[in-house]
Formats: C-alpha cells, structure tokens, sequence
C-alpha cells in the first residue's frame, strides 16, 4: 500500500468513527479505555469504539431521556445516550463499559435504567460491564481473571467462539504488532524536530479504535514507510515542544489551535497516547490482564501515587517546555491532579497552561480565547 | 402545633454522649494517639474492633460546615488552584488539612492520621485521599469498587440473607480480601491481634442493632401521624451508628424505639393537623437543620423521613459469616443509596411505605457520585405517586443555598397541594 493511501485510509477510518466499515464481521461497541483488544478479537467480534463522538458535533437529542440527563454528566456519556437510544448502535451485538473509565460507569447505569424504563428499541444491544479492576495482589488478579471468564462467556453467548489459548495469543500477537507501530508513530511526533503533528497522531491512534488491530498496524506502518517528516511553514526546531493533559479529548478543532502554537510531542488524556493500553504476548491471560491492571497512569491506578509521578517522567521525557491542561465543563476528577502536576512539572522548568472548562465540541469563542492564553504562554516561555 | 413539640429525652442523652465521646475522641488524639481518617464508605468494624480511633471524611466535613468554615475553606481551594466544580463535602477536610491554619481548624485540626482509608466507589476519592496521604506522609489503603452487572433493583429483599447472589461471589471475595489486609495492616501498626471471635460478637450485635431500628421504622411508618422531627431522628440514628455494635449504642437504640413507641400509642404527632408527609432526600443540610421545621406551622407539613434510619435497617443487616457479611455491607453502600437502579426503587418503596406526599431532593451538582442518577430517582417517586421538589446545593457549602429561594418554592408546591393541586 502507498504511503498516501494508508494515510487516507487512517483519516478516512477516524473520520467516519465506524459508520460505514463496509465490513460484514460481528462487531462489539466498547465504551471507555481499559478492555484489552485481544479478548473481544480473540472471541471472533470486531471491537469499536462508541464513546468518540460520531462527527464533530453532538449527537441531536433524543427527547424522551433528556429529562433524565442532569447537566452535570459526562458530555461523553450525553452524547452517546443519545446516539445509543437513536438506534444508531443497533448494529452492534452488545456494548461493554470498562467500569473504570472515568465516563462508563455513568454511561452504563443510565443505558440501563433507561432500557429498564422501558426506552430504546428491540435492536439495542446488550450492555456489559467490564470491571478489569486496576491495582496489583493475587486477589485483584484472581477478580480479573473471573471477570474474563465472564466476558467470555458473554460472547460466545452472542454467537462467538470461546477463545482457546492460540486464538488469543494471535490476538494478542496482532495487538503487540499495533502497540509497536503505535510507537513508531508516537516517536515520529516526538522527533526533532516533530515528523508529524500531534492532531495527526490523534487521528490516526485513533482510527484504530474501529480497525481490526493488524490491519491497523498495517495501515500505520504504512503511513509512516520512507517518511522524512513533515515539512511545515517555518523552522520546527523554533516550535516549542508542548503537551497534553486533562480531560478525554478527541477535538481536531482544539488540537488544531494548540498546535498554532508549538507541536504536541507527548499526548497523555485519554484519547491520546494511553490507548490502546498495554500489549503483551508472553503471559497469557493473566499476563494479559497484569499489564493493564497494573498501568501507572490509569486515572484509577492503585496506588494512585504513580500516576502523577508517571505524568511528569513522561512529559519530561518528550522534552515539553509546556504542558497544555484542559478540562471537561463537568470534570469531578483530573482536575484534582492540576496544583500537583504544575508544582512538579515547575520543579523542572515547565511551565502549564490551564486552558480551563471546555465543551465537549469547543465553539469559536473558546477556540480563540485558547489562542490567545496559549499565544501568552509561550510568549512568557521566552 | 409544633410549638408544643417535645424533644425526646433520647435525643439530648445521644447528644451529650457524642460530646463526651468526641471529647475523648479529641483529647486522644490531640494526645498523639493514632487514628485512622476514613470515608464513610468503608469498613469502619474493622478499625472499632481494633480499637484504632477514627475520624471519618464527612462527619468532619460536616464539623467544618456547623463551624461556618466552608466558605473560608473553599476559597481556599480556589486560591491552591483546584478548579470550582471538584467535590466538596468529600475535600473540605483535605483542604483544610493543606491549609495548614491548624488555630481555624475544629479542635484546633488535625494531627497527621496514621492511616487513611477509602473506596474507589467514586472517581475522585482516591485523588483526595492520595493527596492527603502525600501531605501527610499516612499510608492509604484503598478498597476496590467494581460495579454490579445487571443489578437488581429491589436489593433490600436480598441485602440481609441473600447477598451472595446480589452483589455477586466475586467482588465479595476480593472485598474480603480487601478487608483482610486492612486487618494485617492494622494488626502491624498496632501491635494486636485480631480477635475473630470477639469480631463475630461484634458483628452479631450490630444486627441486633439494626433489628432495632427497623422496628422504629417500622413504628414510623405505620404511625397514623409523624411522632417524631427529622431533627431528632436523624441524632438518634447517627450516632449509635457512629458507635455500632457497643452496650451504649444498643441500650440508646432500644430506648429510642420505646419512645417512639410510646409516643404512637398516646398518639402524638409533630403536628396536631399533619396535612403533608415530606421526605428530605441527601445527606443532612448541616448548616441549616433548622429548616426541617419550616413547614410545620404554615402547612402542616412534617418531614418523615430522611435515610439514615430505615438504611440502617437495610443497608446494614448483613446475616452469615462475619467477615463476608462486613463485606456485603460495604461493597455497594454508597451506590444503593446514590445510583440507578437501586437508589430510585429503595427510595419509592420508602415513600409509599411511609406514605409521602412530597419528597425534597437534594441535588449537589460538585459531588457528582452523590447527584449522578437523580432524574431516576424523581422519576421513580413520581411513579409512586409522590411530589418532588429539586433542590439544586451543597450539604457543606451554604454559598449555594438560599434559604428563602428555597423556602419559597417549597411553599409554592405546599399551597398547591393545598389548593388540591
């Protein structure tokens, strides 16, 4: 495949966010981070992504549940109810929520009670919890293993295969071969001076959240074959080095702005470089499950400690002169990290900038009040 | 009229037992005594039967708010740079323990705990106890919160004897094995063993101690008028909860229910002419407790209800072996009272039982683990028939109340009703 067409073919993938993968195989809708890809392909299902909004504006509302969504919750959660009680996931055999994202729990509850209340069609699919509990111990590891019986049983329940050892250890094969394509492009961005931009990576890291995990790596490798770098106007070396932190984030229009201002070289909110989590085939299962329970910058890791301590050594690692934080309108969360990551990251001469609350999809307004704080700190950076 | 309302002579012996205890409690710990500081969703057996001093988040959060401390201490927040739509009820002691202005504080703050706890059972409670725990060098012990998949919505009929199968074999045995390293820690830190006989004990008398307040309940419920003020109720709740499982606490439980009792035999009621039965839902309005009487003169409107008494009954009684049991307890505490489904079905079968008119549903849109699910919740009282009142605040934070707003749309809906809308 040409350089160009893969490239195409990534974009092409995170724009549409699943809507026509022209494919015919089962596909099981994942909600959050945290479910490792090899155990949903392991049991015959295609895994994609539903909490990505579907384009780059809300879904419409769907009248009957939204005297039950308060304005306090999760503008991802809000925006999937209403996609899933449309019909727009009736496709799908059934949703999993990763129990520890920060909006699925939320999601979850809701879909349910709604679908209790008697809301939503025939063709909804079947929602299912996921609790890959994060931490480390023999009895955490004992809970994720039953979990992972659990959803197994559920798939083959929807008309999958129960995996044996060698269907996922192929899975898990196709996923490490995604994993390390992911961090040659991650790598590319981090270069310097940067070989692509940060909007870029985001959209093709994220493509692959409704691509087969081989065919994604496939489509990367591709995308990045004989690449020199992108040629941008002006001297990149002059641009500084930023990151990415706070809330989950997916908004080309946000990323667009930021990168007016210096290129984005380490990417840490949920839909950066967190996803696709973990990758390992030497394990099995229970490797499997280790890797993913004991990640240290999971906003639910145990102990919670080496999630700051994790943030900082990876921004300092990708050479940030200034760390970007945004915030969800409704974030109860991340945003207890901010005094915290700002004294530490200050410890090492870099400096933040708090773009504040945001919308799920930022409108014009906020847009250009970001370019002109963003425009202000790196002003000061010199 | 309520001018004639009596308090209940349980009421102020439960008071000055909680002022005497807390005396105690404080001159321990000022002493340089270990304590644990703990959510209020966590095993808290364990650290009585360990006879380790504790100091739960929202208890103190409430000392802070009677002190009229929350407002300093949420500007306070503001100026350390957390943004104004994190929690509030949960992080006011946190904050005030960043502060370091120990002279502000209540009992003059905080000593360094020697231990934290908590459970995962929102996503914000592991960052503020983490960051008490770096400020203040106190190991955490965090326990896991996994969700229930399909639960079922009427958990009260399985809570006490079936809970195997209500909260699921799995997440009760990580939840005891949770538990079981807190008892090592603890066992560590103290220097004593764990008595696993005394503990079955113990275990055993709280659910005779909650016997009990389901039968007051049950006496409430059934009570052609409402005895009793929510005011009064709630004290004579809280604090044998505080202190469940002792002597004092079953003896203060037992004499509690007789005067209820006594007081439905002679056929006493908050109000000569009770018009409309209320229910306030949330957690108490700590900086204006006086508002639970607004309504009795104007309308004869009481309020019968508010959860911590019927929950001690359901949320507590927990038969079978004692470890296992404590773990049914705590594994799903907070959700059963908060999330849907559960939260919405306990609460209309508590209205219908208790035959409510009108409910007042707190929303505090900052503590989101506590507001999530409340357009169930009013969905499901509706259902029952019931009227419901939102009430958009904070149980800590009295920059959100208005007093007179509020008192203003309650009464709104009371002449309505009384108008026969």
């Amino acid at each position: 495949m040409r350089q160009e067409e893969a490239r195409e073919a990534l974009e092409t993938a995170f724009r549409q966010r699943g809507r026509s993968s022209g494919g015919t195989e089962p596909a099981i809708g994942v909600f959050g981070n945290g479910l490792p890809g090899a155990l949903v392909r392991a049991a015959g299902f295609l895994a994609v992504d539903v909490k990505l909004p579907a384009a780059d504006s809300p879904a419409a509302a769907v009248p009957a549940i939204a005297g039950f969504c308060e304005d306090f919750l999760d503008d991802h959660a809000r925006d999937f109810l209403n996609r899933l009680f449309s019909g727009a996931h009736d496709h799908l055999a059934a949703i999993v929520f990763c129990r520890d994202d920060q909006a699925a729990m939320t999601a979850y509850q809701y879909a349910g009670e709604l679908r209790r209340l008697g809301h939503g069609g025939p063709a909804m699919p079947r929602l299912l919890l996921w609790n890959l509990v994060h931490g480390q111990g023999a009895a955490i590891a004992r809970f994720n293993r039953i979990e992972a019986e659990r959803l197994a049983d559920d798939l083959a329940a929807l008309g999958g295969v129960r995996p044996d050892a060698d269907a996922r250890r192929r899975a898990q094969e196709a996923e490490a071969r995604r994993a390390a394509a992911l961090t040659r492009l991650a790598a590319r961005r981090g270069a310097d001076p940067p070989g692509l931009s940060g909007g870029e990576v985001m959209r093709w890291r994220n493509a692959g959240r409704f691509l087969d995990a081989g065919r994604h790596a496939d489509l990367i490798e591709a995308a990045l074959a004989d690449d020199p770098g992108v040629v941008r106007a002006g001297d990149p070396t002059e641009r500084p080095r930023l990151g990415l932190v706070g809330s989950a984030t997916a908004s080309p229009a946000l990323y667009a702005v930021i990168e007016r201002h210096g290129s984005i070289v380490a990417d840490l909110q949920d839909f950066g470089d967190v996803w696709p989590g973990a990758a390992t085939v030497t394990d099995g299962l229970d490797g499997l499950l280790a890797a993913d329970a004991e990640d240290p910058i999971h906003p639910r890791g145990n102990p919670p400690g080496r999630r700051l301590v994790t943030l900082v050594e990876r921004l300092r690692a990708a050479g940030c002169q200034l760390v970007v934080a945004q915030f969800d309108r409704n974030d109860d969360t991340v945003g207890w990290e901010l005094p915290g990551l700002t004294a530490a990251l200050a410890r090492h001469g870099i400096a933040v900038a708090d773009l504040g609350f945001r919308d799920l999809f930022p409108d014009r307004a906020w847009l250009d009040n970001a370019d002109a704080a963003l425009g202000r700190a790196v002003t000061a950076l010199a | 009229m309520s001018d004639a309302y009596t308090p209940l002579a349980a009421t102020a012996r439960a008071t000055a037992f909680q002022r005497d205890w807390v005396k105690r409690l404080r001159q321990r710990i000022t002493a340089g005594e270990r304590y644990a500081f703990v959510n209020a969703d966590t095993p808290h057996e364990i650290f009585h039967a360990m006879d380790v001093p504790l100091v739960t988040n929202q208890w103190w959060s409430a000392v802070i708010a009677a002190k009229q401390l929350s407002e300093h201490y949420l500007d306070r927040m503001a100026a350390m740079g957390f943004h104004g739509r994190l929690a509030r009820y949960s992080s006011l002691p946190l904050i005030a323990a960043l502060d370091g202005d120990r002279e502000r504080q209540p009992w003059g703050g905080l000593s360094p705990p020697a231990i934290l706890c908590a459970r995962q059972s929102a996503d914000d409670h592991q960052r503020i106890f983490q960051l008490w725990s770096e400020a203040t060098g106190a190991p955490l012990h965090l326990f896991s919160a996994p969700g229930v998949p399909d639960p079922m919505p009427d958990w009260w009929v399985h809570a006490r004897c079936d809970w195997e199968r209500l909260y699921g074999s799995a997440r009760l045995d990580l939840m005891v094995a949770q538990i079981e390293e807190l008892v090592a820690r603890l066992e560590a830190m103290t220097g004593r063993a764990f008595d696993r006989e005394d503990f079955a004990g113990y275990m055993d008398a709280i659910n005779r101690q909650e016997a009990i307040f389901d039968e007051v309940t049950t006496l409430l419920a059934k009570a052609p008028r409402c005895p009793i003020r929510i005011a009064e109720q709630i004290p004579n709740v809280m604090i044998p909860q505080w202190h469940r499982g002792s002597a004092w606490a079953l003896d203060h439980a037992a004499a509690f229910r007789d005067e209820v009792a006594a007081r439905v035999a002679e056929g006493r009621g908050v109000v000569e002419d009770e018009r409309v039965r209320m229910m306030w839902i949330g957690a108490g309005l700590w900086f204006d407790t006086g508002f639970y009487q607004a309504f009795e003169e104007s309308h004869g409107a009481v309020f019968a209800w508010s959860m911590y008494l019927p929950f001690a009954a359901d949320g507590y009684i927990r038969h079978g072996d004692p470890m296992r049991a404590l773990a049914a307890r705590v594994v799903s505490m907070n959700e059963q009272l908060h999330q849907p489904p559960w939260a919405g079905a306990w609460l209309a079968r508590e209205a219908r039982r208790h035959r409510i008119d009108l409910a007042l549903l707190l929303i505090p849109r900052h503590d989101r683990f506590s507001a999530a699910g409340s357009m169930f919740i009013r969905h499901a009282l509706e259902q029952a028939g019931v009227r419901v009142v939102e009430i958009w605040s904070d149980m800590v934070d009295r920059r959100d109340w208005d007093s007179e707003a509020v008192r203003r749309a309650v009464t709104a809906v009371l002449d309505e009703m009384a108008a026969g809308g």
